[in-house]
């Protein structure tokens, strides 16, 4: 301003911020300008707080050095400046101290007191004495605990016996086991699993009635109880009904060396359930073939309603399968009472049972594929093609091919085992009701559940080397062979009529057989015989058969007829004729020729004369081929 | 054999083996620790009352730990022996052989008893057939 040329310049700024560099294109970098913040702090670094002291001499120095240049009431300001700066800190302070949210006041800590040893000691004293007395309560508890290893140990002693038994697994914390037959073959879809529960001092001490076991097994509740099977046929014909009944008591009885009577209860429960999963599986392979087949040589559909299949076997016979469940054990008992009924179809029960073992069986034994490469036992084509699937699925798929099936089974064997019965019945009539002659019966013990054979031996008392018939009757299941002495074959129906019929045709027949034996032997000789002579218009007779005899001198003849009536009687009707000459003789007369010439001449002596019936109850013997000896005898000795 | 073990079976020895270290470690270490703190310390710095109350409860729960690890012990017990049984496939498969022999041997008694007493039955049957079941000799 003291410049004397008074020229006024106006400076503008060329940029508001620094330029940092300007680059080879000629770009340039500023530097950006300060934020208040950024410009406090640049302001606040550049005070020196530790300059007051040295400003005061820096000041003083100054002033001695500068006096003049000083404004006299600088040093006032300065000190009123930093007063009013102390002043605004303090009413900061207080400020902050009297809202109480972030400063607060404590007193100064006291001087620490003098520690106690001997307090000290006593406290930590009891504070170890409550820790003991803990440890001790846990040591008895934990005595109790090893007193109760007693029970422990049974527990494991029990679960190694159960162990060894069944199949038993860990799940988690639980103790599975398996008690299906899947590991046997069986592919039924139950899954069968019980839990290995461990039962407590406390719980075993509550069922006092029990055997105090530490083990105890829990399984689904449609696994508890007893399951049977029973089989039944039934005929309807009569007023009562004809019951026959099989029930499965399938009792695994057949421990490892103990009886059923020491085994824990805990197997007996297993071994019902597994019982009860038995039957379940027959059932329902029952059940679903007989769905499947609507008729398999039954002669009604099968009819499958709830827990039952029933079904017609023979006209008016019926046969009923049930599956009996029941919750209490005294059930049971109440079913074994009829123990005559059990065992009459005892054989089907079992073979059931084996029937499906032997499933089982095949479905673990599936043959091996063939090696379509081998040689023998292949033709070309099946050598060609690959006949026989190699996958375990195919195999399995043939195996199924071939397996039996139950329903047809069963309805084989309960027919078998009707008429079987119907056979054993007919015999034992027929031998009741003829007594002449002799009908012998021998059941041969080798056959199984579809077929079984009778050898049926007839013959005169006292004459069996001179004749016997003999017929072997094989029982199938809808039909029966009789193979004959001859060779014959016949195939006969299952008919209780029929059958018995050929029973008496046989009986005829054979004392017609025997008599012309004997008639052999005493030298008589046949001058004809029809077993089957024609029937006459009478409606009592069923069948006759006749014979003609001549003596060895020929004069005697002798007519035998066999006649079988509708009342399934036999009667005998033998006629005599003797020769004219013979005749003459035995009545003592002469020939004399006042007679006929035509008919009594000399030469017609030897013709037969007038028929006369035997009266056959009065002859010696005991039946009626020794009556016929009697009379043959008689007749040549005459 | 011990590599044959499967896996699930390897784990749970090692987890066993590990229960039974950890808890031995636990008795130990929580009685050290309960012996270290009956020690009577002059210069503590907590207050006298705080100082006690921490010392009555570490103690206590110290000992409970000892007490609960020595129950663990017990269970680990039963627990190995539980597994044992289930797992000793060598000693059930023995057991199974020797129960197929027995019942093998058992069968084939009954299967020759079976057929003795059938054969004793025809012959004495075939008697009785020719006895009783043929018609009534006059």
């Amino acid at each position: 301003m003291s410049n004397p040329l008074n020229v006024k310049i106006s400076l503008q700024p060329l940029s508001e911020t620094k330029i940092q560099e300007i680059a080879y294109n000629g770009r340039e970098t500023f530097i950006p300008p300060l934020s208040m913040s950024e410009s406090l702090t640049d302001l606040a670094n550049r005070i020196n707080f530790l300059a007051e002291d040295e400003s005061d001499v820096d000041q003083d120095v100054e002033r001695k050095l500068t006096p003049g240049k000083q404004w006299p009431w600088e040093n006032i300001r300065s000190h009123l400046q930093s007063a009013l700066i102390e002043m605004n800190v303090l009413v900061d302070v207080m400020a902050i101290a009297q809202n109480k949210r972030y400063l607060m006041f404590s007193s100064v800590a006291k001087e620490a007191e003098t520690p106690k040893p001997m307090l000290q000691m006593i406290t930590k004293k009891r504070c170890l004495g409550a820790a003991g007395k803990i440890l001790l309560d846990g040591a008895e508890r934990l005595n109790k605990a090893r007193n109760e290893v007693s029970t422990q140990q049974n527990f494991h002693a029990q679960l190694l016996k159960l162990r060894q038994r069944w199949r038993v697994r860990r799940h988690g914390d639980k103790i599975l086991g398996d008690l299906s037959y899947r590991t046997a073959g069986s592919d039924f879809l139950h899954h069968g699993s019980f839990e290995v529960v461990k039962v407590s001092a406390d719980d075993m001490d509550h069922d006092v009635g029990n055997e105090n076991l530490p083990l105890r097994v829990v399984m689904s509740p449609d696994l508890k109880g007893r399951s049977t099977i029973s089989v039944m046929i039934i005929d309807t014909s009569g007023t009562d009904y004809i019951t026959d009944m099989a029930s499965l008591n399938y009792n695994d009885e057949v421990g490892f060396n103990t009886s059923s009577m020491h085994d824990p209860s805990w197997h007996k429960k297993l071994c019902q359930a597994q019982n009860v999963l038995y039957c379940k599986e027959l059932f329902a392979h029952l059940t679903k073939e007989a769905v499947q087949y609507k008729n398999v040589g039954a002669i009604a559909p099968i009819v499958v309603i709830k827990d039952t299949i029933s079904t017609e076997i023979f006209p008016s016979i019926r046969l009923v399968v049930k599956l009996i469940h029941s919750m209490d054990t005294d059930n049971q008992q109440s079913q074994t009472e009829n123990p005559s009924a059990l065992e009459t179809v005892f054989s089907l029960k079992f073979t059931l049972l084996q029937l499906l073992q032997e499933v089982h069986r095949r479905k673990l034994e599936i043959s091996p594929p063939r090696p379509t490469s081998a040689v023998l036992g292949l033709t070309p084509h099946m050598r060609r093609a690959a006949v026989q699937g190699n996958t375990l699925k195919q195999l399995t798929l043939a195996s199924d091919k071939n397996n039996i099936s139950f329903i047809e089974s069963l309805l084989k064997m309960a027919k078998h085992h009707v008429v079987r019965k119907r056979v054993v019945s007919l015999i034992q009539t027929v031998t009741k009701s003829f007594q002449d002659p002799d009908v012998q019966a021998h059941w041969s013990t080798i056959g199984n559940m579809f077929e079984s054979s009778v050898r049926i031996l007839i013959a005169s008392s006292g004459f069996e080397s001179c004749y016997r018939t003999v017929v072997q009757l094989t029982l199938y299941s809808d039909h029966i062979k009789a193979l004959q002495r001859e060779g014959r074959v016949l195939t006969l129906s299952t008919e209780y009529s029929d059958l018995y019929l050929y029973f008496i045709t046989l009986i005829s027949s054979h004392q017609l057989q025997t008599v012309q034996a004997l008639s052999k032997i005493l030298n008589w000789s046949l001058l004809h015989m029809a077993p089957h002579a024609g029937v006459c218009i009478n409606n009592s007779v069923i069948n006759r058969g006749t014979m003609l005899l001549a003596s060895p001198s020929n004069d005697s003849k002798l007519s035998l007829s066999i006649t079988h009536n509708t009342d399934h009687s036999i009667s005998h009707n033998v006629r005599i004729q003797f020769s004219k000459s013979l005749d003459l003789k035995l009545n003592n007369q002469v020939f004399t020729e006042t007679q006929d010439n035509l008919t009594l001449s000399s030469k017609y002596l030897g013709l037969g004369g007038e028929w006369k019936i035997v009266n056959w109850q009065n002859l010696h013997g005991r039946h009626f081929v020794q009556k016929m000896e009697t009379l043959l005898t008689s007749l040549v000795s005459n | 054999q011990r590599q044959a073990l499967s896996h699930t079976i390897q784990n749970q020895l090692n987890s066993y083996n590990k229960r039974l270290k950890d808890d031995i470690r636990s008795m130990l270490d929580n009685f050290c620790e309960i012996i270290k703190s009956g020690k009577v310390d002059e210069n503590q710095q907590l207050d006298r009352a705080t100082q006690n109350y921490y010392d009555v409860y570490q103690m206590r729960v110290r000992s409970a730990n000892i007490v609960r690890a020595g129950e663990s012990l017990l269970r680990l017990i039963a627990e190995l022996k539980t597994f044992l049984i289930l797992n000793d496939f060598p000693s059930i498969n023995r057991h199974i052989e020797a129960q197929n022999n027995h019942l093998n041997l058992v069968s084939g008694k009954w299967n020759e008893q079976l057929v003795r007493l059938r054969d004793e039955a025809s012959v004495v049957l075939h008697d009785l057939e020719s006895e009783l079941y043929s018609s009534i000799r006059p």
